[in-house]
């Protein structure tokens, strides 16, 4: 593993080139994009398309066009997941299906395989209404992706992190549940200092969010598990207040909460410790991911 | 000067429009590139971002935030083109070879491949987070503003982003530990 700074490796190679002279926009582009705007009518800031004094070449742009989104909307509907339950596990987007010349394939998880603990960067494509059992993960568990996620668009997909004590199911680019098992966690979820151990039991969970000031902790009904037991369940909002740097907070946590964020979390007692799982879900409609959580965690059965 | 010919090219002067796409042409190259590593790819995206841009631009009401607009318009011809199947794996051209040789003490050949291959597997959206924020200077708020995304959406992005690049890094000595945030 490299000792430098990892950050500052991912800035300096993503900035690289921003002052290059040599990227430029090619004259043959611009050249190519004068005579498409001579071809093509505007549209105006209050009428409609029009199309009647196009010339030929512009309507024959245009039903380039027309048969390229028309194609793309095929290809988009053959990539959603399936919707039922124990349906075929998706098949993997276009973007990720055409990468795969160069990149290692994601592996694609039919239901009831088991999901593994991915060594970066394979990933295990999982479909809604499917349920899997993972191997990987630190506590080994079953889980059902719940049949609302193929309301979502995009592919789904399970993987392990923080030397698999983290087992994180990826609904989309932008929501994600991440079931913890003995991992480090930030002392104070509104104002981290320090790094202390998951605590021990539920209630120890609860007095851990509800002692953070700048958090607001909302102890919701306990959720029954399909393998047995509960779940506690809080409702965490942080305020503005909060910690809001995109840095990691002190001791580099795998896990913490920002300024202004809202979270779910669940505490499950396992033997000796406890389980946390960890909702993201900045844009989705909260009380409809709130329920399909829901529903993911109460399918939850450990082995 | 920009101003100026933005307000000329929404009138349908197509040569103030052609000085429009000399002034920025070389930045959204630069944008387009970053995000698809393709030249062809970008190329294309940018040729459909302008042409697009051309025929919109009468909609526009603020001309101030006519790049903000532009970079909208070119990142969604960027996600459209990074969606196709074609070329995909191809004429692959990587900026580092450009690169000045000051970087090289800090950026490895092998970390260059590294971040290559984990960059190429981020979804175009994350990737755009990325370039906006790292290789353009937005702050978060101007990332979400460019590409017309909410702040929290923008930073969830970015920590993805930034997380699957950091594990790329760290995956040369086959321990996949990334710093994560995960919740």
């Amino acid at each position: 593993m490299t000792s430098r700074d990892p950050d500052a490796l991912i800035r300096t190679w993503l900035s690289e080139g921003a002052e290059d002279p040599s990227v430029q926009l090619p004259d043959r582009v611009s050249d190519a994009i004068a005579a498409d705007i001579h071809l093509t009518r505007r549209r105006t800031g209050f009428g409609p398309w029009r199309f009647f004094d196009m010339s030929r070449i512009a309507i024959a742009s245009v039903a380039a066009v027309v048969a390229v989104v028309v194609a793309g909307a095929a290809l988009i509907g053959l990539n959603r997941p399936a919707t039922s339950v124990g349906a075929t596990a998706p098949a993997p987007s276009l973007a990720a299906a055409a990468s795969a010349a160069t990149m290692p394939p994601a592996i694609l998880s039919a239901p009831g395989d088991l999901v593994v603990g991915s060594p970066f960067p394979l990933e295990n494509v999982i479909a809604a209404g499917s349920t899997y059992h993972s191997v990987g993960f630190t506590s080994p568990l079953a889980f059902t992706m719940p049949a609302y996620a193929s309301s979502i668009s995009g592919t789904f997909d399970a993987k392990t992190w923080a030397d698999r004590h983290t087992l994180q199911i990826h609904w989309n680019n932008d929501y994600a549940v991440t079931i913890n098992d003995g991992l480090k966690v930030s002392n104070n979820v509104c104002h981290p200092t320090t790094l202390i151990d998951t605590p021990a039991t539920p209630a120890a969970v609860g007095s851990w969010l509800h002692a953070a000031t700048g958090a607001t902790v909302t102890d919701r009904a306990d959720l029954a598990l399909a393998g047995g037991g509960v779940a506690r369940v809080f409702d965490v909002s942080l305020s503005d207040a909060c910690y809001s740097s995109t840095d990691s907070p002190p001791g580099n946590p795998q896990i913490w909460f920002g300024a202004g964020e809202q979270h779910r979390v669940y505490a499950i007692q396992r033997g000796d410790r406890t389980v946390l799982v960890m909702t993201w879900s900045p844009l989705q409609d909260a009380a409809a991911m709130d329920t399909a959580t829901n529903q993911l965690v109460g399918s939850l059965q450990f082995n | 000067m920009l101003l100026a010919l933005v307000e000329r090219a929404k009138q349908g002067d197509e040569e103030a429009f052609a000085a429009v796409v000399r002034v920025v042409g070389d930045r959204c190259m630069f944008i387009a590139l970053r995000i698809l590593r393709d030249v062809d790819r970008a190329e294309d995206a940018v040729q459909a971002a302008f042409v697009s841009a051309w025929i919109e631009l009468p909609t526009l009401r603020d001309l101030e935030r006519f790049e903000a607009w532009l970079h909208r318009i070119l990142v969604n011809a960027c996600y459209a083109e990074a969606r196709r199947g074609r070329r995909w794996a191809a004429n692959v051209v990587l900026l580092e070879t450009d690169t000045p040789a000051a970087r090289d003490e800090y950026l490895t050949v092998h970390d260059r491949d590294q971040l290559d291959r984990g960059f190429r597997r981020l979804p175009p959206e994350q990737r755009a987070v990325l370039v906006f924020h790292h290789a353009l200077g937005l702050t978060l708020l101007e990332v979400a503003d460019h590409l017309g995304i909410p702040v929290g959406t923008a930073k969830s992005r970015l920590f993805y982003a930034t997380a699957a690049l950091r594990a790329a890094l760290e995956a040369d000595d086959r321990t996949p530990i990334p710093k994560e945030r995960l919740a």
